[in-house]
């Protein structure tokens, strides 16, 4: 019987199918639309934060490769030197893009730098195979630890530096990692002679694998640092109570959207670590051959 | 008139003085004593003995001729001078010394003048009045002591011992007429200033010409001048003989040392010490010398070293005389004098004019003095004696030192004569005489008798040194000594081998395995000696060998091997390479001895860098075997030395060498520090190829028209001051061959800027400066050196051999040495240049650095072709300009490292 009961009633269930029907419609309209404003959205966005970010990138380009005595300035606070930025409120500013339509500040501040990294405090560098980097020492004197690790852990890379003083060579080693134990590990490449076996780091050993002391002092005057047989990071850690002189500059880019809309919001920070100038490594080399040397 | 003139006693007085003066003038005229004589034969007025000649009285005073005496007293009848007092006194034979036995009187005296002349011929009688008349012979018989030629007193004279007026004595003498002994007796009389003097008094002897003879004289002394036999014609009263006895000469003993020389050189100066000793007092040393082989050495000058005491206000001297060669004759008067005016050691030199007269020569003190109450006096102290040869004298070089103090070749003759050799001083006789270490005291007034100098001919030659001594003036024979010379003759002996391999063991005679083919030929110089050597056994030999070999030559075609070259190994037992087949004579043991180590070459051209480290993707080269021993300048200082090859880098602190591949040059240790990694890799240092393709390139290009230059209008720059840029057109291919450059203001860097030019290289030559600054050449090009630089031999470690390139060179393309000159197969010497040199070729045709400057063979083996000594001052004044941007022009020269956090 209440099979007849449907059929009684027909109509009716065929307005509830259209119902149902322009129900699911609308719901699925309004949803579509909606993903439609909100993607619409986000592409507005994204485009103004690459606009932002570009800008940052722009702030460090444009004082990265200034001389070491511009940046000096900038730091104190004095200048802005060649960098085409207005000096305010400390920082040196410029704007990037067109104020009618989406403009960009870019808010820059440099600092010196003696440690780029801390807990401990150090300086780290992170350099190539055969490459070298300039450790300032001047008026530095004692005990430096000299860590490093691989940047390719399969690689087990030496350590060469060379220590000066203002006129001369003061010192030079090859470091190898400890080959021995408790984790042997023998490099790829052919050392002879005397070389100075590292220790394993127990002070950073989340941070370094191998440490050795460089005796620094007298009157040093920097520390040329390459990396053998791989890349590797290398820090430079002074003794305790010690400092080690500045390094180079930290320079910070900022830069935001420069509009009032309030909506249109978008900031992006760049830190970056500078080195001092330095002459290429491989200066103190008597014979250096990017090639070959071939005599016969 | 004559009677008033006597009893005027002012009158009388003044006569009595022009009487004994006469009297003093008679008695030093050949009639030395006029005694009062009998004339009473004699006719006329006069009656007293006069003579016509010494010792004669023959004649007698008459009328108003010569000065006679009578006695006017008849007892006081004898005329006598006593004293120098004419005096009568009591005659006759009861008194034959009438003065000393006080019985006379001056009374009585007077003066009669009168002629000396000869009796007439109605003169004579007198004596005994029996016809026979008498006379007696007085005189004296001295001996010339001091052999000065005339009698000088009491010191000279003879008498018996019971007379007391005379030195010596001897109870022997007899005077005999026909084997009759005359003499009776010995009398002292006044010899003048009133000393008694002995004579002698005969007793009577026939008048008449009469031989008298002196015998009984004592041994060693004979009669000189008239001898022991006289003939005298004795007339009444005295007659006069005086006898003269010198002392027998003994002859000197002679003593050369050395006795013999052997000598083995030519021009060795050989001392000779002439030991004369005389058992004669007085007299005057003759040494003549003479010789047939070499020469006795001339003396230009005499220096001393000494220091002396003064006395009174003089210091003292010493007057040097000189023994004659020819003669012997020591100069009669100083031909020089030194005064000895410090009280320190001090050096007083003087010149001998006449260089090559004298043999030898004293050096007389001849002005002693001591106060004995003060116990000062004035000394002299000799360090040593220079005798020099060449004139003027103490500048010269060739000097004979002779060491006072040694008396082994000095005599220091003393005493009453300074050249008699009678009398010596020795360190025996008193100790003070050496007691002062290295000096020769001269306290007493004496001559310092030096040795006489000969001087080795240059042939070997044998002969003699002859040196004839006499001790008198007046002595024909002379004592006869001398040294025998002959050569020392020798045979030079040694074997020649040949090593093998490159480390040679000297010492390991085993190891002298085989040796060179023949012909060779050995030769010792200056000589012009050969022998052969033995083609089977090495021996060689090159007998009568004289003199100093000054160098030993080998020649001949076994000297050139079928393949390579030889080189020199070993010199007997020690290693020795020296280039070159020419060995120095000192090399020749005492023995004479001179064994040659050969060894084949092992040539390589190669390059060596000092103090800095050496980097190359990959090196293909050898360096040459066998540094053979340490002579080499060029053998890597470290020990043991096990390693048998050079070294790549010299410097133990700073010689690193890092390679992308492996290495293999020869040795397994590569530079003197022993810091070395090899095949690193293709990564390693892989990113620096980013700076020399784009930061270099860049760099230059900004530079390029910085201060440029179109051309080189002189050889040489003046940079106004450090940190100046001067570019170079690119038009410019070669700096000037012998460039140099200077830097105004304080010391530093300059820079020049070389830019590209496709297909040309630029050409560097000698770059020098005087100063401190340097120059950095920076190059977007390649690069070739040194087809001007003949290069040097010295060695290159030597921070006095001046580099031939002051610059240091970094470029973007290849670095090629070429040689000197160009086209030329070999270039002479090592190039030097300083460092950093860095080439960053990076393309596929660059090969980097190439070394096309070739030493060839030893030389090769020797030393590098180039040397590259680096030179802090780059790398660290350029890093000074990086920090204080003192150059921001440069400022892509340099590098930062980049971390973003």
């Amino acid at each position: 019987m209440k099979q007849n009961a449907i059929y009684i009633n027909n109509k009716g269930q065929a307005l509830l199918f259209v119902v149902v029907a322009l129900t699911i419609s609308m719901v699925v309209g309004v949803s579509v639309a909606t993903r439609t404003l909100s993607v619409t959205k986000r592409v507005s966005s994204t485009d103004t934060g690459a606009k932002v970010f570009y800008a940052a990138e722009a702030g460090i380009e444009r004082f990265v490769d200034r001389p070491t005595s511009e940046l000096i300035e900038i730091a104190n606070g004095t200048s802005c030197g060649g960098t085409l930025s207005t000096l305010s409120d400390g920082a040196c500013t410029f704007t990037l893009g067109d104020s009618t339509k989406v403009e960009t500040k870019t808010s820059v501040t440099v600092q010196m730098m003696t440690y780029n990294k801390s807990n401990p405090d150090r300086y780290e560098v992170r350099l190539k195979n055969g490459t070298f980097s300039g450790i300032a020492l001047s008026g530095y004197s004692g005990q430096i630890n000299l860590c490093w690790r691989d940047s390719n852990e399969s690689a087990n890379t030496g350590l060469y530096y060379t220590l000066w003083s203002p006129s001369a060579l003061m010192r030079e080693s090859i470091i190898l990692p400890n080959a021995t134990s408790p984790n042997p590990e023998a490099v790829s490449f052919t050392v002879t002679g005397s070389s100075v076996i590292a220790n394993n780091d127990t002070v950073t050993p989340n941070i370094y694998r191998w440490c050795t002391s460089v005796d620094a002092t007298g009157t040093p005057y920097f520390l040329n640092v390459m990396p053998l047989g791989g890349d590797a990071v290398v820090g430079v850690l002074p003794a305790p109570g010690l400092d080690i002189p500045p390094q180079g500059f930290q320079i910070t880019s900022k830069a935001t959207l420069n509009s009032a809309d309030s909506q249109q919001q978008a900031v992006k920070i760049i830190v970056t670590d500078r080195s001092y100038s330095h002459v290429p490594g491989f200066f103190n080399a008597a014979i250096y051959a990017q090639k070959d040397i071939v005599a016969n | 008139m004559l009677v008033f003139l006597i009893y005027m006693r002012k009158v009388r007085f003044l006569f009595l003085i022009l009487l004994l003066v006469g009297l003093g003038f008679f008695l030093g005229s050949e009639n030395r004593i006029v005694f009062a004589q009998d004339c009473s034969g004699c006719t006329g007025p006069g009656e007293y003995v006069c003579g016509s000649s010494w010792g004669a009285n023959d004649m007698c005073c008459t009328g108003g001729g010569c000065p006679s005496y009578e006695c006017s007293d008849d007892t006081y009848n004898s005329a006598n001078n006593c004293g120098g007092t004419w005096m009568c006194c009591l005659g006759g034979a009861a008194y034959p010394d009438p003065c000393n036995q006080s019985v006379c009187t001056p009374e009585w005296v007077y003066l009669t003048l009168g002629t000396c002349e000869y009796c007439p011929a109605s003169g004579g009688g007198g004596g005994d009045g029996g016809g026979t008349t008498y006379g007696q012979v007085i005189g004296r018989i001295w001996t010339d002591v001091n052999k000065n030629g005339s009698f000088d007193g009491v010191s000279e004279l003879w008498s018996n011992s019971t007379t007391t007026c005379s030195t010596y004595k001897n109870d022997s003498f007899n005077i005999t007429v026909g084997g009759v002994n005359k003499l009776s007796g010995w009398l002292c009389n006044d010899g003048g200033g009133g000393v008694q003097m002995s004579y002698y008094r005969t007793s009577d002897i026939e008048t008449g010409s009469r031989s008298l003879t002196l015998t009984g004289v004592p041994a060693g002394y004979t009669c000189v001048n008239a001898g022991c036999s006289q003939t005298l014609t004795v007339a009444q009263g005295d007659n006069h003989i005086w006898w003269q006895l010198n002392k027998t000469n003994t002859p000197p003993t002679v003593t050369l040392s050395p006795t013999t020389i052997n000598y083995s050189a030519g021009g060795v100066v050989y001392p000779v010490k002439i030991g004369v000793e005389d058992p004669d007092p007085y007299g005057q040393l003759r040494i003549s010398s003479t010789t047939n082989v070499g020469s006795i050495r001339d003396t230009a000058a005499i220096e001393i070293n000494a220091y002396g005491t003064s006395y009174g206000g003089v210091w003292p001297k010493l007057d040097i005389y000189g023994f004659r060669k020819t003669d012997g004759v020591r100069s009669s008067s100083p031909i020089a004098t030194i005064t000895v005016s410090s009280s320190t050691r001090a050096t007083f030199w003087v010149p001998i004019a006449a260089y090559n007269t004298y043999s030898h020569f004293d050096l007389v003190f001849s002005n002693d003095a001591w106060d004995p109450v003060t116990k000062t006096g004035r000394d002299i102290w000799i360090d040593d004696v220079l005798l020099h040869s060449i004139p003027p004298g103490p500048m010269g070089t060739d000097i004979y030192t002779v060491q006072a103090e040694n008396t082994s070749l000095i005599q220091y003759d003393v005493g009453v004569s300074y050249n008699d050799a009678y009398d010596f001083m020795t360190p025996a006789r008193n100790a003070a005489m050496t007691s002062t270490p290295g000096y020769l005291l001269m306290a007493w007034g004496g001559s310092l008798r030096l040795p006489a100098l000969w001087v080795s001919p240059y042939t070997a030659t044998s002969g003699n040194l002859t040196f004839n001594v006499y001790d008198e003036p007046t002595t024909s024979t002379p004592v006869t000594r001398s040294v025998t010379i002959a050569p020392v003759t020798g045979t030079l002996t040694g074997n020649i081998w040949i090593a093998t391999g490159q480390t040679v063991n000297c010492s390991d005679l085993t190891a002298r395995g085989s040796h060179p083919s023949i012909p060779i030929t050995v030769t010792a110089n200056p000589q012009a000696l050969s022998g052969a050597m033995n083609g089977s056994t090495g021996n060689y030999s090159v007998p009568g060998l004289f003199g100093t070999i000054n160098t030993v030559s080998l020649t001949g075609a076994g000297l050139t091997p079928s393949t390579g070259s030889y080189t020199n190994a070993c010199v007997n037992t020690s290693p020795y390479t020296v280039s070159g087949f020419t060995y120095n004579g000192s090399l020749i043991t005492p023995s004479k001895t001179l064994d040659i180590g050969l060894r084949l070459v092992d040539a390589k051209k190669w390059i060596a860098a000092q103090g800095g480290d050496i980097y190359a993707s990959k090196f293909t080269l050898n360096l040459p075997k066998a540094c053979p021993n340490p002579l080499s300048v060029m053998c890597p200082n470290y020990s043991p030395q096990t390693a048998t090859h050079y070294a790549l880098g010299y410097n133990p602190l700073a010689s690193s060498v890092f390679s992308a591949q492996p290495v293999s040059i020869g040795p397994s240790r590569f530079s003197e520090s022993n810091i070395s990694a090899t095949n690193l890799g293709n990564q390693f240092a892989s990113k620096n190829s980013l700076y020399f393709k784009k930061t270099l390139v860049a760099l230059v290009t900004s530079l390029k028209d910085t201060n440029k230059i179109t051309s080189f209008t002189t050889s040489s720059t003046s940079f106004p001051n450090s940190n100046y840029i001067m570019a170079l057109d690119a038009s410019i291919s070669s700096a000037p061959s012998n460039y140099s450059y200077s830097v105004g203001g304080s010391a530093g860097l300059v820079f020049m800027i070389i830019p590209p030019k496709t297909g040309s290289p630029f050409v560097i030559n000698n770059i020098s400066t005087g100063g401190s600054s340097r120059l950095v050449i920076i190059a977007d090009r390649d690069i070739e050196i040194g087809n001007q630089i003949p290069g040097t031999t010295a060695d290159p470690k030597s921070a006095a051999t001046t580099p031939h390139i002051k610059a240091s060179i970094i470029t973007t393309g290849n670095i090629t040495f070429k040689n000197n000159p160009i086209g030329a197969s070999s270039s002479p010497g090592t190039l030097i240049i300083e460092g950093p040199l860095i080439s960053g070729a990076t393309k596929g045709t660059d090969f980097g650095i190439k070394l096309e400057r070739d030493l060839t063979s030893i030389s090769n083996e020797l030393r590098p072709a180039v040397f590259v000594r680096f030179n802090p001052f780059y790398i660290t004044e350029l890093n000074k300009i990086a920090v204080g941007n003192l150059l921001p022009a440069l400022n892509d020269f340099f590098v930062f490292d980049y971390a973003q956090n």
